[in-house]
């Protein structure tokens, strides 16, 4: 009873933790919509069945995983398969195993057999895990401090499956040794009284399975003899042979030898109700564990598969569900194709693995989040659609990206590009901002825009407009040509060549720099003035954003 | 090739500067079997006219245009003997001019000239320059000279620096019969360059269209001049079709730069001396390291791959001031790569004329190295500081080549003279 | 018959004091005619530093000068702010400057009611990072620069649209004289070569160094003396205040910022004729060395050109013309026995308001007619005839500037060919002929690094193209353009300059043979 009313209680405190936990996604999802769109639709959140289906056939197999790396996948696959057959066939049998098979009981085989591989097969994928987490194992490791501070994320539910789990075959070895136990399984299921054939039956027991009793009942192979028949007799209907429970034999052989005093302290008892209270606790923790991207990477996969009616309806599923799905495995960030980017900016946000714990916590509105490491990281990504192809749990990476460009730009967080395309350079120049504040403007290899002597040779011969590819096929939205820009360096108008179109639509394919019969380097000026646009961008941006007093964070 | 870093290359002959007289000079030194190594930049091409004078003008005092440059030769040999053309025969320059029409024919462009006398061409400004070897897009210019031709000259809209009428206004003064058409290219607009417009010349359907545009002003019209822009790689073909679709006869008239016919110059020249094997370093600077056992030692600019050159001769055809081969500080003009002494005006007060266009020319421009009869730059004694170090081009002194109208002719045949000249040597050896 | 233009007052010469006193005039309801014998600014008031004293300079030699300027420069922020930018200015002095003028500085500024700051060595150059380690002492004045042409060109605006004439490229002749006056100008437009009359109350000879010699047609004579100064333009601007040599006034010790580029003079030299003046090596060489003990980058900063102007002086005696008073002299020909005839001459850029203003009170004196002077109060409106005059880029977006099909045609200082339209416009509403010379006094035409040498085909084919211009004269007005330049440019031709000078030749004789055409 107080068992059952325990049991009620986990659950409600489950169904508790899921309704905040999907408020949460929602909000994540609302949190992300356009500022300016009054058509946005959070959508439906409820992919179709069909895709559910499919995504939750990954699930028990993780096809996905299976294809970014073998030793996770088998260690998943350990866990997972092992601890699904305990939960629906043990944990659940009253539901499942009891109604589907009539001479089920949990000590008759193949049940007592199965429970003991799968219990093992779990123990086994845990051990594999902490080994991995504790040597290192992962493969392509990236060599950094990268995942610091994720180096303990998922570690409480593994601990907590593997305790369930060992604590599990521990309650049955205790059972196995208990004498109490035995002696209530006498009195429920035998008319035998104190007296010789108790002893033949206690002395068949001891011998066969381990059972500890105080004090020991003397070998004799004769009264042996009579126990196994009294066995027959009696046990054998309800127990397969002890032996069959392959672990808890070995752990009861072992635990025989304090038998007595275990059995005095009913150890069998304190380790059911551990047992019992850490399945609770697997409950009530499931849906804030590591645990939950059990669910969520099926119905992240199910709304990725799922042909969205809008954009917005997509953004809103996309931030709502899978956001919380990512297991921070890094298979992303090993396949970036940025990733030199972050060896030498040092911007773990250039990441995905990083973007995705950062878009988290300002889905959190935590306190210290870098939206500046996350613009620029994001900026640097070339869509090149690596991470969502690998992503074991199948997260459209690619969008969630694209969506947090947007989330930028509605808070005037804009990339670069996308900045100078909206500001004409004369309204640029005219800014009265200096990139004193927050960012340290970087020291430039050259410094060329300072060195006069770097652009004044221009002769004006138009030499390399004539040649620029940007000018020959953009020559509607191009506006300065690159020896204007040059120009304007002359004219002392380093901001406004700053914000020119040319400067940032600049392909560097160095054809100007190449022909100029002065050796001016004009694509390498341009590119410092890329830079120096950039700093002061940023610092102009953070203004806007002070001013909109958005907060994101 | 060795790209790795402090790799060292021999070669017979290094030519240093990729002007015309460093083109010819790596041509000539390729069809005489010598390993060379062309070094330089070629984009001074685009600020040359792509016409390649031999004498136009002399004596520059009274503005002599020159009908045959060899009215004028003997009295400047012997007026100026320092000058280049004082050092070699009439018979060795026909040779190296004639040898650079052939390795530029040999390069897919072809140049003309008529029998020994010079050719007028008219320019955008509207005036008539003395050439010698000229396209073959221009040579039917020349005939206009007589007077007596009905012309119609083409512009066209948005066209920088090209001005029909400005042209026409001009030839009014000398009695021609002008009249212009201006061409809409409703491909370009606003602000476009010349590179644009002459890729447009080799689509056929723009020149169909062009041509319907002319079509009402052709009447009785015999010849058509249009700008310098017919086409890059295939000016002579386009030429030969707008003729074709016109029924007139078609010239290009050369202008301000960034000059497509010196872009098809400098195209002639390189695919001709990359077809003959000469080894291009293209836009790298070299710098004079040492004298070492009859060779001369250079290294290449620019980190990390320096590279050695070790050359056996070096034709130093490096250009005047736009070229850096020579620099001008404030007292004194240098040479940039050996410091070899410059001849000039000693103080800078007489370096230029008060009068910008004063006929006889800017002192200045008669600056440069002084070399012997085989154009070898020379000590103040007159002995040659090296033996197997050339100067060719502009970058010889007493040459002021915009009065003259003597730039190229000097470059072919002091470049041409000087690789014959080493390897002669070469072999005696 | 000779045409007779009648009017009330006609003033001589177009530079800044000439364009001041016709608005001057017209803002007291004079009929005001000026004519002027090439374009606006032709003399000194285009060959000068474009500066407006503080008046810190001549605290020693000319305090009342200087109290004049101190002035001077207050009104003109008011009235002219558009012409002028508030650089602000530096005096400093170097290691072997005289120790006793530095000391009596502050002082003399005092006196003279001229506010000033000092400043340590450290700031001065943590102010200008160009300045020269051996710097010794450094005050902070009140210097501004000034674009004259600008100044020039809005003075003149504001008159003809107060029904003034304006008639460019006159220039007079004679005077005919009856019984002690003057009653009519012969005038010959130098354009077309007609004569004509022009016949007003009163005549105003404010012909700057030019004063003598048009006294001298009413048969006054002037002891003017020529003082040629000679100035530099780097080919951008080094620092951003206006640094003053902390000496008593000499050569070379002023660096002018004057827009994109800084303007470094200037020397004193005495001329015999104000005509044909150009700069020479030997200045350019003595300049740069003078102002690189200053400012040491100016030793090896590259130069765009040089110009010389002639400042009009009127003879005290003795030979260095940095002691003949740079003050006005303001003479009424009456004393001379010529009674409707008044000659300003002298003088400086700084005070050109101030002459006016003296000069048409004696017009008014002289003519009955009670009207207060209104150019310390009415300020100076900015019209956009004068924008273009202004060192920079085009105003406004340049994409659409570029949308609209528009082209730079000066590439060098990005001059488009819509500006070089409004600017041949406005020559053509004051009855002016539009060339390459006038479009440059009324823009940065030609005034870049190039010289001219692709700007000025550019701009002759676009008038061409457009019909603006129609003649045989192309060629001729491609060569007058180019050697003018040249002026200004054959005496600092050495480095990156006499490369691009030498591609310049190339492209204009080389190509074009244009020494060849007559």
């Amino acid at each position: 009873m107080m068992f059952e009313t325990l049991f009620y209680i986990s659950l409600f405190l489950c169904a508790a933790g899921c309704i905040f936990q999907w408020v949460r996604f929602r909000r994540a999802g609302l949190m992300f919509k356009p500022a300016s769109s009054d058509r946005f639709n959070p959508g439906r959140l409820y992919p179709n069945p069909v895709n559910l289906i499919l995504s939750f056939l990954n699930t028990i197999f993780q096809i996905r995983l299976f294809a970014a790396g073998k030793i996770r996948w088998l260690f998943h696959f350990f866990v997972f398969a092992g601890f699904l057959y305990l939960v629906t066939v043990h944990a659940f049998h009253q539901v499942t195993a009891v109604v589907l098979f009539d001479y089920y009981d949990p000590t008759v085989d193949p049940f007592q057999f199965l429970r003991n591989l799968f219990g093992s097969l779990v123990v086994a994928g845990c051990i594999l895990f902490f080994l991995r987490r504790g040597l290192r194992l992962r493969v392509n490791q990236i060599k950094s401090n990268w995942g610091s501070h994720l180096k303990y994320k998922g570690l409480v539910s593994i601990i907590l499956v593997f305790l369930i789990v060992g604590t599990g075959f521990l309650l049955e070895a205790s059972k196995i040794i208990s004498e109490p136990v035995f002696m209530e399984m006498v009195e429920d299921y035998s008319d035998l009284e104190e007296g010789d054939e108790l002893e033949e039956l206690k002395l068949f027991w001891q011998e066969k399975a381990f059972v500890s009793f105080d004090p020991t009942v003397p070998a004799d192979p004769e009264k042996l003899k009579n126990g196994q028949v009294l066995n027959e007799v009696y046990c054998i209907s309800c127990h397969s042979d002890i032996r069959s429970s392959f672990v808890s034999c070995l752990l009861a052989d072992l635990m025989s030898f304090y038998g007595t005093v275990l059995n005095q302290t009913r150890v069998d008892v304190m380790l059911y109700r551990v047992h019992y209270g850490l399945c609770l606790a697997l409950i009530v923790f499931l849906p804030f564990s590591r645990l939950n991207h059990i669910f969520l990477i099926p119905l992240s996969i199910a709304v990725k598969n799922q042909a969205p009616k809008t954009h917005h309806q997509k953004t809103a599923q996309v931030f709502g569900a899978s956001l919380f799905a990512c297991t921070n495995c890094g298979y992303c960030s090993q396949v970036c194709s940025v990733y030199p980017h972050f060896q030498i900016t040092g911007n773990p946000d250039v990441l995905p693995h990083s973007k995705i714990e950062t878009l988290k916590k300002i889905a959190d509105k935590h306190p210290d989040v870098s939206l500046w490491g996350l613009q620029k990281g994001n900026n640097a990504c070339t869509q090149c659609n690596k991470c969502t192809q690998i992503c074991p749990s199948g997260i459209d990476l690619q969008t969630l990206w694209a969506v947090t460009h947007r989330i930028f730009s509605d808070n005037a967080l804009v990339n670069n590009q996308t900045f100078f395309n909206r500001i004409l350079p004369e309204a640029w120049a005219d800014l009265e901002t200096e990139p004193r504040m927050l960012i340290a403007r970087q020291e430039l290899v050259s410094d060329l825009i300072e060195k006069t002597d770097a652009f004044e040779n221009c002769i004006q011969c138009t030499i390399c407009t004539n040649v620029c590819p940007v000018v020959e096929y953009d020559s509607k939205d191009n506006d300065y040509t690159p020896q204007q820009v040059m120009n304007l360096l002359r004219l002392d108008q380093k901001h406004l060549a700053s914000g020119t179109r040319m400067v940032w639509t600049c392909l560097t394919c160095y054809a100007c720099q190449d022909i100029c019969p002065q050796k001016i380097p004009v694509t390498d000026i341009i590119l410092e003035l890329r830079h120096l646009g950039g700093v002061r961008a940023d610092a102009v941006k953070l203004q806007q954003t002070v001013k909109k007093r958005v907060e994101i964070s | 090739m060795n790209l790795k870093n402090n790799a060292t290359i021999s070669c017979d002959l290094l030519v240093i500067g990729s002007g015309i007289a460093g083109m010819v000079a790596a041509a000539r030194a390729a069809s005489l079997g010598l390993d060379t190594v062309l070094t330089g930049s070629s984009s001074g091409f685009f600020l040359t006219s792509g016409l390649l004078d031999f004498l136009g003008v002399y004596p520059v005092e009274s503005s002599q245009v020159l009908e045959s440059p060899f009215n004028g030769l003997d009295q400047l040999r012997k007026q100026n003997p320092d000058h280049p053309y004082s050092k070699i025969d009439n018979k060795t320059i026909l040779e190296s001019l004639d040898f650079t029409a052939r390795i530029l024919s040999s390069g897919g462009l072809e140049y003309s000239s008529a029998k020994n006398t010079n050719v007028n061409i008219l320019t955008s400004a509207g005036t008539f320059k003395p050439s010698f070897l000229v396209p073959q897009t221009m040579i039917k210019g020349s005939s206009i000279g007589s007077g007596k031709k009905k012309i119609l000259l083409a512009d066209f809209k948005g066209l920088k620096g090209y001005s029909a009428a400005l042209i026409a206004q001009a030839l009014k003064r000398r009695h021609m019969d002008v009249t212009t058409v201006t061409i809409q290219v409703p491909q370009l607009t606003g602000d476009f360059n010349v590179m644009r417009m002459a890729a447009l010349f080799e689509d056929d359907a723009f020149l169909h269209r062009t041509a319907k545009q002319i079509e009402s002003s052709v009447q009785d019209r015999e010849i058509l001049g249009l700008p310098a822009v017919c086409g890059i790689h295939n000016s002579q073909d386009s030429m030969k079709k707008l003729e074709n679709l016109t029924g007139l006869d078609c010239f290009e008239i050369p202008g301000l730069p960034p000059s497509i016919p010196g872009l098809r110059l400098k195209n002639a020249f390189e695919t001709h001396i990359l077809k003959n094997k000469v080894r291009v370093f293209n836009n790298v600077k070299v710098a004079f390291t040492a004298f070492e056992n009859e060779q001369i030692l250079f290294t290449t600019d620019g980190e990390p791959f320096r590279t050695q050159i070790a050359a056996k001769g070096v034709i130093l055809a490096s250009g005047r001031f736009p070229g850096r081969g020579l620099a001008a500080h404030r007292e004194v003009i240098r040479e940039t790569v050996f410091d070899i002494p410059v001849y000039h005006p000693q103080q800078r007060s007489l370096w230029y004329q008060l009068d910008f266009f004063s006929p006889q020319g800017h002192p200045v421009n008669r600056a440069g190295i002084l070399t012997d009869s085989d154009f070898r730059p020379v000590d103040k004694t007159c002995q040659p500081l090296c033996e197997n170090v050339y100067a060719a081009g502009s970058i010889l002194a007493h040459n002021d080549w915009t009065r003259l109208k003597s730039g190229a002719g000097v470059s072919c045949v002091s470049a041409f003279c000087a690789v014959n000249h080493f390897h002669a040597r070469k072999k005696i050896k | 018959m000779e045409k007779i233009i009648e009017t009330q007052v006609l003033v001589i010469g177009g530079g800044v004091t000439g364009t001041g006193i016709a608005r001057d005039l017209c803002l007291r309801g004079f009929d005001v005619v000026l004519i002027e014998k090439k374009d606006l600014n032709a003399g000194a008031s285009g060959g000068n530093h474009g500066l407006l004293h503080s008046g810190a300079r001549y605290i020693a030699s000319d305090p009342e000068a200087a109290v004049e300027c101190n002035s001077e420069i207050r009104i003109l922020k008011k009235m002219a702010g558009h012409c002028i930018q508030r650089t602000g200015g530096l005096f400093v002095a170097v290691r072997g400057d005289d120790e006793n003028y530095i000391a009596d500085f502050p002082g003399l500024c005092d006196r003279a009611g001229i506010p000033f700051e000092a400043v340590s060595v450290r700031d001065a150059i943590k102010l200008e990072p160009v300045l020269s380690a051996n710097l010794i002492a450094a005050y902070q004045v009140n210097d501004a620069s000034i674009n004259p042409f600008k100044i020039s060109i809005e003075n003149m605006n504001d008159a003809v649209s107060r029904g003034a004439r304006y008639l460019s490229f006159c220039k007079l002749e004679s005077f005919d004289m009856e019984k002690k006056k003057i009653v009519r100008a012969n005038v010959r437009n130098q354009v077309n070569g007609k004569a004509f009359q022009i016949q007003a109350q009163t005549y105003i000879n404010a012909s700057g160094a030019w004063a003598g010699y048009i006294a001298q047609m009413a048969d006054i004579s002037i002891p003017m003396v020529f003082s040629k100064g000679t100035l530099l333009v780097t080919s951008r601007r080094l620092a951003r205040h206006v640094i003053n040599r902390l000496r008593k006034a000499t050569d070379a010790d002023i660096l002018v910022p004057g827009g994109v580029v800084s303007i470094l003079g200037t020397t004193s030299l005495r001329v015999d004729h104000p005509d044909n003046i150009h700069p020479t090596v030997d200045e350019v060489d003595y300049i740069i060395d003078q102002g690189a003990q200053m400012i040491p980058m100016l030793a090896t900063c590259r130069y765009v050109r040089a110009y010389s102007g002639v400042r009009p002086l009127v003879s005290a005696g003795g030979d260095d013309d940095r002691n003949v008073s740079r003050g006005y002299t303001l003479m009424d020909h009456e004393r001379d026995g010529v009674d409707n005839f008044i000659t300003i001459t002298g003088g400086k850029l700084t005070t050109f308001r101030l002459m006016a203003e003296k000069t048409c009170d004696r017009v008014c004196e002289k003519l009955g007619v009670d009207a207060a002077c209104q150019t310390e109060v009415i300020p100076l409106p900015a019209t956009r005839s004068g924008e273009w005059s202004e060192p920079g880029i085009p105003h406004g977006g340049f994409k659409e500037f570029k949308a609209s099909g528009d082209a730079i045609l000066c590439e060098c200082e990005m001059v488009p060919a819509s500006a070089i339209d409004s600017i041949i416009n406005s020559i053509c509403k004051d009855k002016g002929t539009p060339d390459l010379s006038s479009i440059a006094v009324r823009s940065r035409v030609g005034k870049g690094p190039c010289q001219g040498a692709f700007c000025s085909v550019r701009i002759l084919s676009h008038m061409y193209q457009t019909g603006q211009m129609s003649d045989t004269s192309g060629i001729q007005e491609l060569k007058k353009f180019l050697n003018e330049r040249w002026k200004g440019e054959h005496a600092l031709l050495w480095d990156q300059a006499i490369v691009q000078s030498s591609i310049k030749e190339m492209i204009h004789c080389g190509v074009f043979g244009l020494e060849l055409e007559k």
